[in-house]
C-alpha cells in the first residue's frame, strides 16, 4: 500500500517537482490539515518525514496533523528546537452518553489520547517570504524525494474537501437538522472511541465538510457545525441562543448592568427545565472539565449510568417540547438565529403571507445573510448549499427570501433544498377558507422555493406509520419519531458528498461513488428528463444482501418519503441516484463494496423497469443510532440492524438502547412519478388564484402577490412540468 | 344574534365591555412602558428560559421581545414600532400617549359621553396641536456647515435616555461626526453608509469612530502582511474560484488564466509604483470567494487579499478610500484603485477584523463597538442606531424642537387657553382629554425622577401661564429652560407621535362590538 501510493503520489507530484525539489515553502498552502491517520501502513520514516515537511520554522502557517498516537514521538525533537509548540486537542468533547470515555478536553499537553490527535504549529508572526528551513540537526533525514508523500496528501486533502454550509429554516427542520447533528457527532465520538468498532473508524467521511474548525477567545479549539439555523423567538427550549461554546461570561458580571447607572428592572422567564437527557449531557460535560481523576470513577458510575440512559430514553419518548431536547452537538453562536414572530401566534404562522410581513422591512433577513456570509467566507471551496425548510408555513417565505439574496451572492454555488413537512401540517383544514389558504400556500411556496434552487426534494408523508415498512413503528403525532426517519436518509443522501476521493474516478477500497453537490445536481438536470424536483426514497433497514429472496432486494426495499407520488412508475428514462452504506451481508456480517455492487446490479437486472442513469456510492458505515434516537424500530431488529428469525417476545419497539447501528440505504430519483405533486400544485394555482373570480385571489394579493407575479409562478410551475412532456418515452434521449 | 347561529363558540362581548377590554389593553400596555421614559427611567433587564440575557431601555425593542396576545394591545404595539421605523424613535412616548388618551376619554364616557364626540374633539385638538408646532418648533440652519453644537444637543438628549451620561456624551461626538462624515449635500443621508461593527473585547468606554472602515473578516492566508501602511485599495466582484462543478478542462484553464491576468495587472500596477521609488501596498478587497491558490499567488505578490466581503462594504470602501467597485479585471486602470494610510488586522479568538484607516475625505466611516458582553453590545448598538437616527432627522427638519416636556406643556395650554373656546358644543372634552393626555409626558419624566407629579405639573403650567417656555429639571424639581440645558427632541419624532397616536385611539373608541371566535382574546399582555 505504501509503495503503491508513494510511487502514485510520485507521478501526480511530477508536475510540481520544480517547487518539490528547491524545498521552498513545498505545501503551498495554509492553514491545512494532514490526516495522516487515515492512511494504512505508513512506515515509521514516511511519518517522520511527513512531520518534517509541515514543520514551518517561520511559524507563519497553522497546520493540524493528525495521526497515531504511537506515532506521536516524532514531535520530540521539534519540541526541543522550538519552545513555542503547543498541543492542543482539536476537537471538543465528544458529547455522547454512549462513549463516556471518549478523551477530556484539555490544554495540558500531557495527557496523550487514546488514538489519534491532533497537533497544532500556533502560527507566530508573520514573515512574508516563507522559506523552508530544516533545523540542522535534522538535516540529513530530509531530501527532495521524501517530500513527496506528505505534499501529495496535503494536496489531497485540499483539492478535494469541499465544504457544504447547511441551513435549517422553520421548526420541523430544526428538528430533522437536530437528529442528523446526532447522527455526526456519533460518528465523530465512535471514530475516537478506542475500542469502537472498526468500520466506522476508518468510515472515509470527511467531517471537515460539514463541520468547521474555531477557537474561541481563550484560544480553545472548537469543532463545531458549519450551520445557520432559523427559528421562532422561543423555540429553542432550554438552549441558549450564543451557544455553550463561546459563552466566557461568568454569571458575575452578567448580572451588572454596565451601561446604566438609574434603576434597573430584571424581568426572569420561568427557566425550561432541562429534562433527563439534557442534564446527564451536562453532568458529564462538567465531569470532563474537572478531569476524571481516576478512571475508576467512571467505571464505578458504570452501571449508574445504564439506569439512567433507560430513564433518559424513556423521558425522551414521552416528552419532547423542543428540537434542542434531544439535541447534543454544541453550535457555534453565529448558527442559532431566532425570528422576532411579531406578535403573531405560532398557531397563525400558517401561510406565506404571514412569513413575508415577519422579515418585510426589518433588518432581519440582512442578519441572517450576514451570518450565512460568515460561514462561507471561511470556505475555501464551497461545493453547495444544503437547505433544509419547513415549507407547511410562514418559514417558506422566510426561507425564499433567504434563497433569493443567496443565489444573487453566491451565484454558482448549488443549493439542495429539502423542503420537508410534519405529518401534522396535513390536519384536516376546518373550514373551506383554509383548505384554500392551504392548497395555495402549498402551491405558492413551492413554486418559489424550487425557483432558487438546484435540486429539490419534497419530503414529508401525511403519515409514515403507514406508508413505510413494517419494520418501523413510528408514531405520527411526535415530530420527534417522524424527524428522525428524515433525518437518517437525509444522511444518507449526503454521504457521496464527503466521501475521500483519492484521485479522480478511483474509487478507494472502501467507498464507491463520491460526488459533490454540483455532480449531482449536474446528473439529474442534464439527463433526460431535466427535472430538479427529485423523489426520495429509503429503506430503514434494508434487508440484508442473502435475506433478498425473502425479503426482496434493496430496491424493493425502497419507499418513497416524498407525498403525492405514483406509486407503481414505470418511467425508462428516470435518473436515480442510489446511496447504500452499512449493508450486511448475511446476519450481522458486513457486505463488501463488491457484493453491494453486485446485488445492486442484479436487483436493476431483474427489475421490471430499469432507469436510463442510475448512480451508485456505497459506503461502509451504517447509520449509528445516538442516545437521543426515538424507539422505533420493531422488536425484530437487532443489534446491527439486522433481522432476527426470532424476535424477543413483547413486540416493544426498540431504540437506542438495544441497537447499535443500522445499514441505510436512501435514493433520490427524477421520474415521471413526481407529476401527480407537481400538478397538484399548478391545478391549486390555477383554480384559486389565476382564473377568473378565484376565490384565493384576494388572499394572494393579500400576501403581496400582484397578478403578474402570480402568472409567472403559475408559468414557472408549467414550465417545471413541461419537462417531462418534451420528450416522449420512447425518445431516445440519450 | 346571527352570529350565534354561525358559531355557537363565538363570544360576544357588547359595547361597553369592548371599550373596556380596549381601554385595559392600552393602560396595561403603558404601564409595561412607562419606567422606560427619560433619563431617569428604568433599565430592563430580560432573561429568557433558557438564560439569555438582554438589555434594553429602548421602548421598541421591549416591544419586539414581549410576546403580546391581545388584539388590542398588538394593534397599539403595531403603531409603536411603526413609529421607530419612521422615526426611529419615540415608540414609548407613543405608547404612552395612546395609553393616556384612552384613560382619559374612559372619565368621560363613563359619565355618558359618546365616543364619537371625543373622537371629533380629538381631530380638531390633532390638527391645532400640529399647527402649534410648527410655530414652536425651533429651525436649525442646516446649509453647508451644519452647526454641530444643535446636533449634539439632540443626539446627547437621545443618548441620555438609553446609556449612563459618561458613555452617552462619548457617544454623542461619535455619532454626530458619523453623520457629518457620510453627508453629502443635496442627498438624502443614507445611514447604512454608517458601519456599526462591534468586538466582544474590552470596556463599553472603548467604543470609537474608525474614519474608515472595519471589515468583519481577515486574509486566509498565512504569508499576507498583517499590516501595511500606504495601501492602494482594490474593490472587486470577480469570482476567484475554480468552478468545480465542470469538470471541464477548457474551464479550468480560463479560469486560471483570468487570475494570472488579474494577478499580472494588479503587479502592473505595483511596478509603475515601485519604480517611482516609493513605498506602497496593494489590498484587493472582493466580494466573491478567492481560493487557496489565488490567495498564494497573491500572497507571494506582496498583495493583502480578502474574500467575501459584505455587498454594502463594497459602497462603503468606495465611499471611504475612493476609487470603483470593478466587475472585471479586464480593464483596471489606475483611477479604480482607492487609497488608505493603514491597513492591519486585529485577531480575538477566530474572529478576524480588518481595519482601513487613515484614508482621505472618508465618505463612509465605521462606528466601532465594545463591550465585555452580548448584551451590552446589543443595548449601545440600539442606542447608537437611534443616535444616528436623531442626527439624521434633525439635518432633515432642519428643526427640532424643546425637550424635556415642555413642548408638551406649552401645547396643551394652547390647546386649553386658545382652542377649546373656538369649539363649539361637546367637542370641547375632547380637546380637553386631548390636552390632559399630552401631560403624560413630563408627568411620567417627575414619575420616573421620584418627583411629586402634581408639584410639577402647576410649577410648569404655571410658568408657562407666565409666557416662559419651560421643560422640567429631572434633578431639582423646578422649571428650567431647555434651551439652555441643552435638551432638544427631533420635530418628526413629535410630529408622528401626535398624529399617529390619535389615530389609533380613535379606532379603538369607535369599536362597538368584539366577536371572539377562536383563540382566547383576554389573555393578559
Amino acid at each position: 500500500m505504501t509503495s503503491a501510493l508513494n510511487s502514485f503520489a510520485a507521478s501526480k507530484l511530477s508536475m510540481n517537482a520544480a517547487t518539490s525539489s528547491s524545498c521552498s515553502d513545498p505545501h503551498t498552502i495554509p492553514n491545512c490539515i494532514a490526516r495522516l491517520d487515515t492512511i494504512p501502513n505508513l512506515s515509521d520514516e514516511v511519518y517522520f518525514k511527513a512531520t518534517m515537511v509541515l514543520k514551518d520554522d517561520a511559524g507563519a502557517r497553522a497546520i493540524f496533523m493528525s495521526m497515531p498516537e504511537d506515532r506521536m514521538k516524532y514531535w520530540e525533537p521539534k519540541k526541543k528546537i522550538n519552545k513555542n509548540i503547543e498541543i492542543n486537542f482539536n476537537k471538543q468533547p465528544f458529547r455522547s452518553s454512549r462513549c463516556p470515555s471518549a478523551f477530556p478536553l484539555s490544554l495540558n499537553p500531557k495527557p496523550l489520547p487514546p488514538a489519534t490527535c491532533h497537533r497544532r504549529l500556533p502560527s507566530f508572526s508573520s514573515s512574508p517570504a516563507v522559506n523552508y528551513t530544516v533545523p540542522s540537526v535534522l538535516n540529513v533525514l530530509l531530501s527532495p524525494s521524501t517530500l513527496l508523500p506528505a505534499t501529495f496528501l496535503l494536496q489531497q486533502k485540499l483539492l478535494k474537501m469541499r465544504e457544504l454550509v447547511t441551513i435549517q429554516v422553520g421548526t420541523f427542520a430544526n428538528y430533522v437538522g437536530s437528529h442528523f447533528w446526532n447522527f455526526q457527532d456519533e460518528l465523530l465520538g465512535l471514530a475516537e472511541e478506542p475500542n469502537g468498532d472498526s468500520i466506522i473508524k476508518n468510515s472515509c467521511l470527511d467531517m471537515d465538510v460539514l463541520y468547521r474548525t474555531g477557537e474561541t477567545q481563550q484560544g480553545i479549539p472548537t469543532y463545531s457545525p458549519r450551520l445557520l439555523s432559523v427559528g421562532f423567538q422561543g423555540s429553542l427550549g432550554c438552549l441558549n441562543l450564543s451557544g455553550s461554546l463561546y459563552d466566557n461570561t461568568s454569571p458575575f458580571d452578567s448580572k451588572d448592568v454596565l451601561t446604566w447607572t438609574g434603576n434597573v428592572s430584571r424581568c426572569v422567564a420561568e427557566p425550561h427545565k432541562k429534562n433527563l437527557f439534557l442534564q446527564s449531557l451536562s453532568e458529564q460535560e462538567h465531569e470532563r472539565l474537572d478531569v476524571s481523576k481516576d478512571d475508576s470513577y467512571n467505571q464505578m458510575n458504570g452501571s449508574q449510568r445504564l439506569i439512567q440512559d433507560k430513564d433518559q430514553v424513556e423521558c425522551l419518548e414521552n416528552d419532547v417540547k423542543f428540537w434542542t431536547d434531544f439535541c447534543k452537538v454544541q453550535y457555534h453562536h453565529r448558527s442559532l438565529y431566532e425570528l422576532n414572530s411579531s406578535w403573531t401566534d405560532i398557531q397563525k404562522f400558517d401561510n406565506y403571507g404571514i412569513g413575508k410581513d415577519v422579515l418585510a422591512g426589518s433588518l432581519q433577513l440582512e442578519e441572517m445573510n450576514e451570518r450565512l456570509r460568515y460561514f462561507v467566507e471561511e470556505c475555501d471551496h464551497i461545493q453547495g448549499f444544503q437547505f433544509l425548510v419547513d415549507d407547511s408555513g410562514g418559514f417558506s417565505s422566510v426561507a425564499a427570501e433567504i434563497l433569493e439574496s443567496a443565489a444573487d451572492e453566491y451565484t454558482n454555488t448549488p443549493v439542495m433544498l429539502y423542503s420537508v413537512r410534519d405529518p401534522d401540517a396535513y390536519a384536516y383544514a376546518g373550514t373551506q377558507k383554509s383548505s384554500v389558504a392551504r392548497a395555495l400556500h402549498d402551491a405558492v411556496s413551492f413554486s418559489r422555493l424550487s425557483s432558487f434552487s438546484k435540486l429539490m426534494v419534497p419530503v414529508g408523508l401525511p403519515s409514515l406509520r403507514s406508508a413505510l415498512s413494517p419494520l418501523l413503528c413510528v408514531d405520527d403525532q411526535k415530530p420527534f419519531h417522524t424527524s428522525a426517519v428524515y433525518a437518517a436518509s437525509i444522511h444518507s443522501i449526503t454521504i457521496p458528498f464527503r466521501m475521500q476521493m483519492l484521485g479522480p474516478a478511483t474509487d478507494s477500497a472502501d467507498t464507491t461513488g463520491a460526488m459533490d453537490v454540483g455532480e449531482i445536481v449536474h446528473t439529474f438536470s442534464s439527463q433526460s428528463w431535466q427535472n430538479m424536483v427529485t423523489i426520495l426514497d429509503v429503506a430503514m433497514p434494508p434487508s440484508s444482501l442473502t435475506d433478498e429472496v425473502k425479503q426482496g432486494n434493496v430496491l424493493r426495499n425502497l419507499r418513497p418519503l416524498t407525498p403525492e407520488v405514483k406509486e407503481y412508475d414505470e418511467d425508462l428514462l428516470a435518473v436515480e441516484s442510489l446511496v447504500v452504506n452499512g449493508a450486511l451481508h448475511s446476519g450481522n456480517h458486513r457486505a463488501t463494496m463488491s457484493q453491494v455492487k453486485d446485488s445492486v446490479f442484479k436487483a436493476y437486472q431483474s427489475g421490471t423497469s430499469k432507469p436510463l442513469f442510475s448512480h451508485l456510492s456505497v459506503a461502509p458505515c451504517p447509520l449509528p443510532i445516538p442516545l437521543p434516537f426515538p424507539s422505533i424500530f420493531a422488536s425484530s431488529i437487532g443489534q446491527h440492524g439486522e433481522l432476527i428469525s426470532n424476535p424477543a417476545q413483547g413486540a416493544q419497539s426498540r431504540g437506542s438502547l438495544e441497537i447499535e447501528s443500522i445499514p441505510m440505504a436512501a435514493r433520490l430519483r427524477s421520474s415521471t412519478a413526481i407529476m401527480p405533486f407537481m400538478e397538484r400544485r399548478l391545478g391549486s394555482l390555477r383554480r384559486y388564484g389565476i382564473t377568473r373570480g378565484a376565490p384565493g385571489a384576494e388572499l394572494l394579493s393579500s400576501w403581496g402577490f400582484g397578478k403578474e407575479e402570480v402568472d409567472e409562478m403559475g408559468e414557472h410551475l408549467s414550465k417545471l412540468l413541461t419537462t417531462f412532456d418534451t420528450h416522449s418515452q420512447t425518445s431516445d434521449s440519450d | 344574534m346571527s352570529l350565534r347561529v354561525l358559531n355557537p363558540q363565538a363570544e360576544v362581548l357588547n359595547k361597553s365591555a369592548a371599550l373596556h377590554m380596549n381601554i385595559n389593553a392600552a393602560k396595561g400596555l403603558q404601564d409595561v412602558l412607562k419606567t422606560n421614559l427619560g433619563p431617569k427611567g428604568t433599565i430592563k433587564m430580560l432573561v429568557g428560559g433558557a438564560g439569555d440575557i438582554k438589555l434594553t431601555k429602548d421602548g421598541n425593542t421591549l416591544l419586539k421581545e414581549m410576546q403580546i396576545q391581545n388584539p388590542t394591545a398588538i394593534m397599539i404595539a403595531r403603531t409603536a414600532v411603526a413609529q421607530d421605523d419612521t422615526s426611529g424613535d419615540g415608540t414609548t412616548s407613543t405608547v404612552l400617549f395612546i395609553g393616556e388618551l384612552m384613560k382619559q376619554s374612559e372619565r368621560y364616557i363613563d359619565e355618558g359621553m359618546h365616543p364619537r364626540v371625543l373622537v371629533d374633539g380629538f381631530d380638531i385638538a390633532k390638527r391645532a396641536t400640529l399647527e402649534f408646532l410648527e410655530k414652536f418648533k425651533t429651525p436649525v440652519v442646516i446649509g453647508d456647515a451644519p452647526d454641530t453644537e444643535i446636533l449634539k444637543m439632540v443626539a446627547r438628549t437621545t443618548l441620555r435616555t438609553k446609556l449612563y451620561e459618561a458613555l452617552a456624551d462619548q457617544l454623542t461626538d461619535i455619532v454626530v461626526n458619523g453623520v457629518l462624515c457620510i453627508r453629502k449635500p443635496d442627498e438624502p443621508i443614507d445611514l447604512f453608509m454608517v458601519e456599526i461593527m462591534h468586538m466582544r473585547h474590552k470596556f463599553d468606554v472603548d467604543t470609537r469612530l474608525v474614519e474608515g472602515l472595519v471589515l468583519d473578516h481577515g486574509s486566509r492566508h498565512p504569508d499576507m502582511k498583517r499590516r501595511a501602511e500606504n495601501c492602494y485599495i482594490l474593490t472587486c466582484n470577480v469570482s476567484l474560484e475554480y468552478d468545480k462543478s465542470e469538470i471541464n478542462a477548457g474551464f479550468f484553464y480560463s479560469n486560471a488564466e483570468q487570475r494570472e491576468k488579474m494577478v499580472a495587472a494588479e503587479r502592473r500596477q505595483v511596478d509603475e509604483r515601485v519604480c517611482s521609488g516609493e513605498d506602497k501596498n496593494f489590498v484587493v478587497i472582493n466580494q466573491k470567494g478567492i481560493d487557496p491558490p489565488s490567495l498564494d499567488l497573491l500572497a507571494r505578490e506582496g498583495i493583502i487579499a480578502l474574500r467575501r466581503a459584505k455587498r454594502r462594504n463594497m459602497e462603503r470602501l468606495v465611499l471611504a478610500c475612493g476609487g470603483e467597485a470593478v466587475n472585471s479585471v479586464d480593464d483596471l486602470t489606475e483611477d479604480c484603485l482607492g487609497w488608505a494610510g493603514l491597513v492591519y488586522e486585529h485577531i480575538l479568538g477566530e474572529e478576524k477584523y480588518t481595519f482601513v484607516e487613515n484614508v482621505k475625505n472618508p465618505r463612509s466611516c465605521t462606528i466601532l463597538i465594545k463591550g465585555p458582553n452580548d448584551h451590552t453590545i446589543a443595548q449601545i448598538k440600539d442606542a447608537v442606531r437611534d443616535g444616528l437616527r436623531s442626527v439624521k432627522n434633525t439635518i432633515e427638519d432642519e428643526a427640532v424642537v424643546l425637550g424635556a416636556g415642555a413642548f408638551e406643556v406649552a401645547a396643551r395650554q394652547h390647546l386649553v387657553n386658545n382652542i377649546r373656546k373656538t369649539v363649539q358644543g361637546r367637542a370641547q372634552l375632547g380637546v380637553q382629554a386631548f390636552a390632559d393626555a399630552l401631560m403624560v409626558v413630563p408627568k411620567t419624566l417627575a414619575e420616573n425622577s421620584g418627583l411629586d407629579t402634581q408639584n410639577v405639573i402647576i410649577a410648569l403650567t404655571d410658568e408657562h401661564d407666565r409666557g416662559n417656555v419651560v421643560g422640567l429639571n429631572l434633578h431639582t424639581e423646578e422649571p428650567m429652560d431647555p434651551q439652555m440645558e441643552g435638551i432638544f427632541d427631533n420635530y418628526s419624532v413629535k410630529r408622528q407621535i401626535i398624529n399617529s397616536g390619535p389615530v389609533i385611539a380613535s379606532q379603538l373608541l369607535l369599536v362597538d362590538e368584539v366577536i371572539r371566535a377562536g383563540r382566547n382574546m383576554r389573555k393578559p399582555t
